[in-house]
C-alpha cells in the first residue's frame, strides 16, 4: 500500500540528475586508455579458452535442451583468475558445493580510500555456450579492462570485481553470491555485463519497449531503484561527448513485473530482487544477435569499436560511481 | 393537399412520454469495470490490468456523463481517471460511444533514448474516443461485456498513444 501511495504522488517539479563532483577530465583520460586491441585480444583468448574446454556433463541433466551440452565455464575461470592475479588483485572465491550446480564466483577487490566500506561492483558470468564471443567474453573482457585501468588508480570506494560463474543455467552464480553478501554491506552501485560487443543493421524490440531501427546502441537497464544510477550513466556519457549510443530503460519500482521478463535475464536481477542497485549494460543478444547461443558466436563477429566505446562507458561510469579516480 | 412531416410525429411522440411515464431526466449509475490500459510513447511506457469504479449519468436517456478511477497492476502500481461525454442508442440493446480525457500516473517503464528527453515523473494525459459495441441497458442497469479506446497524448517531446480495453462493465441506478 505504501508503494502504491507513493507512486501516486506527483512529482512535478522534481529536480533533474545531475553529476556531482564529477571529475570529467580524469574520466576523459581515463575512457582514453581503453585498449580496444586489448579487449579484442582478450575476447578471443576466452573463446578460444569455452571452444577447447570440456563441456559440463548434461547427461546428468537428463532431457535438457542441446546446447547445455556445450556450456562450459572451468578454463575461463582459470583464466580469468589468472588475469586479475597478473593484476596484482588477490582473487578470492565463493563456492557453493551442489552437484553438477556446484558454482564458484571469482571476487578480487580495489580497497577504496576514504570510504572502503562502501562497494561499487563489477561483474560479468564467465561460463558460456560455445565459444561465447558476445555472450559472455565480451563482459569478461570489460570487466578485465576495468581492472587494468583501475588498478594504478585510487577511489574514495571500494571497487569489486566479480566473475560469476552458471548464468547460462539460470543465474546460480549471481544468485549465490547475492545471497551471500551480508544485508548490511553497502554495495552502493553495481553494474552487470552480458554481451557488449555486437552491433547489426536491425534491431528487434518488443511492444511498449521501444528501441532504435539499428542495432548499434548500448542498452543500459536499471530497475527503479537504479535510475538515478541509469540517469547519471546518460549524463556522463553526454558529458564526454556521446562516447556510445546509449538507450536506458528503466523498469518499474523493483523491475520484477511480470511484464519485465525480458529485462531481467542477467546477473543484475538478483540484485533487483535483493532489494539492491544494480545496471545491466548488453547490446541486448538475442534482440539483434542472430549467432546468440550459437557456434557462430564467434570474435569475428564483434565490433571491436563498439565494445570498446561500451567499455569506455562503463569505465567511466564505475570510476564516477566509485569516487574518483584520484 | 396536405404535408407529412416526421419531425411532426417525433415532436408528438416525445411530448407524449411525460405523460406515460415520467422518467427522470438523470439516471445516475455506479459502474464497476475490469479490463487493460496502456500509455505507450518513445519515452515511457504505462499501464496494467486491473479494475475501476465510477459514476455515470444517463441524460434524457441517450446522453452519457462518465467518469471512473482504476487501479492497474502487471506494470507496477498505476492510477488512472478517466472522464468523457457520450452517446449512446436508447434501448435495451444500447451500444455507446464517447470521447474522454484520461490521465494516468504511477509506475511506468521510462526509456532514455538518444536525441530526447526523458518523461519525468509527471501524468500522461490523453483525448481518446470509446466505443461500447456490445452495452444493455434496462431500469436495472447497464451491462457492457466489450468496451474499446484509443487515444492521444503530447509528450514532451513527442506524442503518446493510449489503447483502453473493457472487458465488463456493470452500472447499478442510483436513482
Amino acid at each position: 500500500m505504501r508503494r502504491l501511495l507513493l507512486a501516486l504522488v506527483p512529482l512535478w517539479g522534481c529536480a533533474a540528475p545531475t553529476l556531482v563532483d564529477a571529475e570529467l577530465e580524469a574520466l576523459a583520460v581515463l575512457a582514453e586508455e581503453v585498449d580496444g586491441d586489448s579487449l579484442m585480444a582478450t575476447v578471443t583468448d576466452f573463446s578460444e579458452a569455452h571452444r577447447t574446454d570440456t563441456p559440463i556433463d548434461c547427461a546428468q541433466l537428463g532431457n535438457v535442451i542441446e546446447r547445455f551440452c556445450h556450456l562450459t565455464r572451468d578454463a575461463s575461470r582459470d583464466l580469468m583468475r589468472s588475469r586479475l592475479e597478473a593484476l596484482g588483485y588477490t582473487v578470492t572465491t565463493q563456492i557453493t558445493e551442489d552437484g553438477l550446480l556446484s558454482t564458484t564466483n571469482l571476487i578480487a577487490e580495489k580497497t577504496g580510500t576514504t570510504r572502503p566500506e562502501e562497494v561499487v561492483l563489477i561483474g560479468a558470468h564467465y561460463d558460456a555456450f560455445f565459444s561465447g564471443a558476445d555472450d559472455n567474453s565480451s563482459g569478461v573482457a570489460a570487466v578485465l579492462e576495468l581492472a587494468r585501468l583501475f588498478s594504478t588508480r585510487s577511489f574514495d570506494r571500494t571497487v569489486r570485481f566479480v566473475g560469476f560463474d552458471l548464468e547460462e543455467m539460470g543465474l546460480v552464480g549471481s544468485t549465490r553470491y547475492v545471497g551471500s553478501v551480508a544485508s548490511n554491506e553497502p554495495i552502493v552501485a553495481s553494474i552487470a555485463f552480458d554481451c557488449i560487443g555486437f552491433t547489426h543493421p536491425t534491431q528487434s524490440s518488443l511492444p511498449g519497449l521501444p528501441s532504435p531501427k539499428e542495432g548499434n546502441f548500448l542498452a543500459v537497464i536499471a530497475n527503479g531503484q537504479s535510475e538515478l544510477r541509469a540517469q547519471q550513466t546518460r549524463l556522463l556519457n553526454e558529458a564526454l561527448g556521446g562516447l556510445v549510443p546509449l538507450v536506458g530503460i528503466i523498469a518499474p519500482a523493483d523491475g520484477a513485473s511480470p511484464v519485465a521478463g525480458n529485462l531481467m535475464r542477467s546477473d543484475h536481477a538478483p540484485f533487483w530482487l535483493a532489494g539492491r542497485e544494480a545496471l545491466f549494460f548488453t547490446d541486448t543478444a538475442n534482440f539483434r544477435n542472430p549467432n546468440y547461443h550459437q557456434q557462430s558466436d564467434l570474435p569475428e563477429t564483434l565490433d571491436p569499436a563498439f565494445l570498446r566505446a561500451n567499455v569506455r562507458l562503463a569505465a567511466v561510469t564505475a570510476a564516477y560511481f566509485a569516487g574518483g579516480p584520484r | 393537399m396536405s404535408r407529412f412531416h416526421p419531425g411532426g410525429l417525433f415532436l408528438a411522440a416525445a411530448l407524449a412520454v411525460p405523460a406515460l411515464a415520467a422518467p427522470p431526466e438523470h439516471r445516475l449509475h455506479l459502474s464497476f469495470g475490469g479490463g487493460a490500459q496502456a500509455y505507450l510513447s518513445n519515452t515511457r511506457t504505462m499501464g496494467g490490468v486491473g479494475g475501476s469504479v465510477g459514476l455515470k449519468d444517463v441524460y434524457r436517456d441517450f446522453l452519457l456523463l462518465e467518469a471512473d478511477a482504476s487501479y492497474l497492476f502487471l506494470v507496477g502500481n498505476v492510477f488512472s481517471l478517466r472522464g468523457g461525454v457520450g452517446l449512446q442508442w436508447p434501448g435495451l440493446y444500447s451500444p455507446a460511444v464517447s470521447v474522454n480525457l484520461g490521465l494516468m500516473m504511477g509506475d511506468r517503464f521510462s526509456f532514455l533514448q538518444p536525441g530526447m528527453g526523458s518523461a519525468g515523473p509527471t501524468p500522461s494525459l490523453t483525448f481518446g474516443l470509446v466505443v461500447s459495441p456490445l452495452r444493455f441497458w434496462t431500469s436495472r442497469g447497464i451491462v457492457s461485456v466489450l468496451q474499446l479506446g484509443a487515444g492521444l497524448g503530447t509528450e514532451f517531446p513527442g506524442l503518446g498513444g493510449s489503447i483502453y480495453l473493457g472487458l465488463l462493465e456493470i452500472s447499478v441506478p442510483l436513482n
